[in-house]
């Protein structure tokens, strides 16, 4: 008898701004740029109307039930660059190797994380790549279906902590070791060009709820065949400015206003930015200031892709380059009903099924006129 | 704090236009027609409130604003192709007057074209509606001269694009062509799949459209030769779609291993009707089969081994035959399912036992490729792990060979003959990619109509086409996340699926 060879689909976001190595706990590293004062260069924006959008968004009002289209901007989107490093450890091929992930207490988010609880599935994906470029493709969303050499999960059922590589299954489905040890075979699968990585998830969605990263390579002359995971094993170095960019001007309380992204041509990573990859827009309010907020982004993205804010409303965008900023609601269902001279505005443009989580746009909003 | 999760909801783009036009009569050339047409708005229509006037054929925008008389055009229609003189001396030429009723895109799948005409042609038996995206279309719907208001949906058009179409209808003996109309598709869906094509050699392609899913995540999709979307349906974790005999509707199945809870739906090409039968196809997994009665093939979960069933049109279900009962074994994974019309029987692939088996619909073996209890002989009797095939007739398939775990010599495509006399199995045709592709789950194969080779190698998100000398010819790639099901390409998206 037979089962399914180990399932080789990785599917949809990777939650891409892992990392490993470092010490234990260090969490994500933000780089410190030399920027104005906090608030100041929001408030320059602010005065100087961003990138010309305001004009039209703060026209004297329309009649009827005619919106206003307010243009994204690269002027008015914030900036963010990431590394990865996930260094590798080195374990014996043809082996039965253990993993252990009880040590967890953080995700690579430097989010808390309690094992094994949190942690519902846990990947093991072998990559056609070299670490260098496994780390590099990952980060930039670069890899195809076709790196992923194979992958095999283990479902913790909030009880396991840790498991040997013939605890793995492949699309559920037991794997007898002569199924799965032709995968850690250092002939088969060169050490030079294939890299291995363990995924602790939250949820069973594969590639979904990542929360941390280990990586391992094979090595014939190692006799390790354990596989640690801590809170180090993936390490986020980014560098993020929300304080240059140029508020977004909207009028008042007024949520007639379609929020139009179909002029961009880059996004804040840098990247051609592809209109029909937006999928979700973001309206939140935080009582922290915009500086506040750029020194705690990552506290602002969780693992499973959810937005944290005081107040927040947001809609899918199944097709199209543009939202209408009343469609969005809140956990209650109540519509966003514009901004106001309270607290931090901001909207925020999403790639869901991108590698990288971190929103392609993002802006702040001020009241016309503040 | 509020921690607020991606949820997908929302409306559906919708576009287009309900008209009424009144459209000249051909004389077997549209450019024939003396008068320009009139576009007028259709009185209590439902889509008024979204509707956008289509751009009439010079690119102005239509007079929307007042009903004016309808245009007589020029008659002396012709027989398509023929000269004018080729006509019936006694014949008067027919005078032909085409109102479209209805023109616009699905508001649930923005590329499909929903058009509704009539015309006082008298005795119409074969009508059409020519499409494409200028004045020389290219693209060929087929009216059902029964639906109502000849109710005809465009199909294989691409996002965002403006297309002209016009009406053909015959009598027998004439034939009329409507005034060129045009009509503009609504946007993709966000966030599809992304697809890389790499073409090679562009005129040895067969040409055609891909039809597939995401087994991770959906939609279930179709791909121009272009390799662009012009259709999609989100169900998740599809391993099949493949359009019902009629063409009329598309079934998605999920792949549902392990049993979990199995999902079949029955899409109207439109969206518009999306009937979930997963009660009817209970324990479904991985692939289902069309037949021309309506009738659906499928897989199911038993106990150790998997049911082979079929669902009649009218919803009731029975077993065919069970899996274990064909290879005498007690665990089985079947993976997927064909219908052979030529003989009226199913053909189905169980990975554990590495067999492809033919019984028929009563449930008699007929033979069992592969494995220990194959009964034939010969190096096309011998492999390890396969998916997907197809029928070449009732002496030979093709296959997908996944290839052993951790095989590096990559999955193959394999033609095997069959001896039915001898019970040999011989090899022929193999194609193996190089650089080796090793797909470890699902799979597929196709063979063309110019006898090219379709070869999916799915879950590592690649397909190939490739020539009968295994020369490549054009590669799919998805990037990460594109691990899609089974495959089949169509020339067609009207009509019965490939022979």
């Amino acid at each position: 008898m037979k089962h399914s060879p180990i399932y080789a689909a990785l599917c949809c976001t990777l939650s891409a701004c892992g990392s490993g190595g470092g010490e234990a706990a260090a969490g994500p590293t933000l780089t410190q740029r030399n920027d104005p004062a906090p608030g100041t260069a929001a408030d320059s924006a602010s005065n100087g109307g961003g990138s010309g959008t305001s004009g039209a968004a703060c026209a004297a009002p329309l009649g009827g039930t005619e919106k206003r289209r307010v243009f994204a901007s690269e002027a008015n989107d914030y900036s963010f660059s990431s590394t990865l490093a996930f260094p590798p450890v080195f374990v014996a091929p043809d082996s039965e190797l253990s993993f252990d992930w009880s040590a967890l207490s953080a995700d690579f988010l430097g989010q808390p994380l309690n094992v094994p609880g949190d942690i519902d599935t846990v990947n093991l994906t072998l990559w056609a790549l070299t670490q260098q470029e496994l780390e590099a493709k990952l980060n930039d969303d670069e890899l195809t279906q076709s790196d992923l050499e194979v992958i095999a999960t283990v479902y913790t059922e909030d009880v396991l902590d840790s498991a040997t590589l013939f605890d793995f299954t492949s699309v559920g489905l037991p794997l007898k070791p002569a199924q799965i040890l032709p995968f850690v075979n250092a002939e088969s699968y060169d050490p030079a060009t294939h890299t291995y990585t363990l995924i602790a998830a939250t949820g069973t969605r594969l590639g979904q709820g990542t929360r941390m990263i280990q990586a391992f390579k094979l090595d014939p002359s190692s006799t390790n065949t354990e596989v640690v995971m801590t809170n180090a094993s993936t390490k986020l170095d980014y560098t993020v400015d929300l304080l240059s960019l140029q508020q977004t001007e909207l009028p008042a309380s007024s949520s007639a206003i379609q929020f139009d992204w179909s002029r961009m041509t880059s996004n804040a990573l840098g990247n051609e930015f592809l209109e029909t990859s937006i999928d979700l827009a973001v309206v939140a309010r935080y009582a922290r200031t915009p500086a506040q907020l750029e020194t705690d982004f990552l506290s602002l993205i969780r693992f499973d892709g959810s937005i944290v804010a005081d107040d927040l409303w947001q809609a899918a965008v199944p097709s199209g380059t543009a939202v209408a900023l009343d469609s969005l609601t809140n956990a209650a269902g109540a519509p966003f009903a514009g901004i106001d001279d309270t607290g931090t505005w901001m909207i925020a443009l999403f790639c869901t099924r991108c590698q990288n989580p971190a929103p392609w746009y993002l802006s702040f909003l001020t009241p016309c006129g503040r | 704090m509020i921690a607020g999760h991606w949820s997908f909801s929302g409306s559906s783009a919708l576009l287009g236009a309900t008209l009424i036009a009144v459209a000249g009569c051909g004389s077997g050339d549209s450019t024939a027609s003396a008068g320009a047409s009139e576009l007028l708005p259709m009185t209590g229509a439902s889509e008024t409130a979204a509707a956008t006037a289509a751009p009439a054929p010079n690119g102005q925008t239509p007079d929307v604003s007042e009903a004016s008389p309808p245009v007589v055009l020029a008659p002396g229609t012709t027989p398509e192709g023929a000269a004018p003189g080729a006509m019936p001396a006694a014949q008067d030429p027919p005078q032909c007057r085409f109102s479209l009723s209805n023109s616009r895109v699905s508001p649930v799948i923005p590329t499909v074209g929903i058009v509704e005409w009539s015309s006082d042609l008298a005795g119409i038996d074969s009508a059409a509606i020519e499409f494409g995206l200028d004045d020389t279309y290219g693209l060929k719907a087929p009216v059902d001269l029964g639906a109502p208001n000849h109710r005809t949906l465009l199909l294989g058009m691409k996002a965002s694009r403006e297309y002209h179409f016009r009406i053909v209808a015959g009598n027998g003996t004439s034939e009329c062509r409507s005034e060129d109309f045009s009509l503009r598709t609504g946007p993709l869906a966000n966030n599809l799949p992304d697809i890389e094509v790499t073409t090679n050699d562009a005129a040895a392609l067969a040409g055609g459209y891909l039809v597939t899913g995401q087994y991770q995540g959906g939609p279930a999709y179709i791909l121009d030769a272009d390799g662009d979307f012009v259709w999609w349906y989100n169900l998740d974790e599809v391993t099949r779609a493949r359009l019902s005999y009629d063409g009329k509707s598309m079934w998605i199945g999920n792949g549902n291993v392990p049993q979990r809870q199995a999902i079949v739906h029955l899409v109207s090409m439109d969206g518009l009707d999306d009937q979930d039968l997963s009660a009817s196809f209970q324990d479904y997994n991985h692939d289902l089969a069309v037949l021309p009665d309506g009738t659906v093939l499928f897989i199911a979960y038993a106990d150790g081994c998997d049911d082979i069933r079929e669902r009649s049109p009218s919803g009731s279900v029975r077993t065919i035959i069970n899996s274990g009962d064909v290879v005498g074994a007690r665990m089985c994974h079947c993976n997927a399912i064909h219908y052979s019309t030529p003989d009226d029987t199913v053909v189905f692939s169980d990975l554990d036992s590495d067999t492809y088996s033919k019984v028929t619909r009563s449930g008699d073996v007929v033979w069992v490729l592969g494995g220990d209890s194959s009964r034939f002989t010969g190096n096309g009797a011998t492999w390890d792990n396969q998916h997907g095939f197809q029928m070449l007739g009732l002496d030979r398939l093709l296959i997908f060979n996944n290839g052993a775990a951790g095989d590096r010599a990559g999955s193959l495509a394999i033609e095997i003959l069959l001896n039915l006399n001898s019970m040999t199995a011989t090899r022929g045709f193999q194609y193996a990619a190089q650089p080796a592709i090793a797909n470890q789950v699902m799979g597929d194969v196709q063979r063309l109509d110019n006898g090219n080779t379709l070869v999916a190698y799915s879950t590592q998100g690649v397909v190939h086409e490739v020539d009968a000398n295994g020369r490549l010819l054009q590669q799919l790639e998805w990037g990460l996340g594109g691990a899609i099901g089974y495959v089949e390409k169509r020339k067609s998206l009207y009509g019965p699926p490939p022979s």
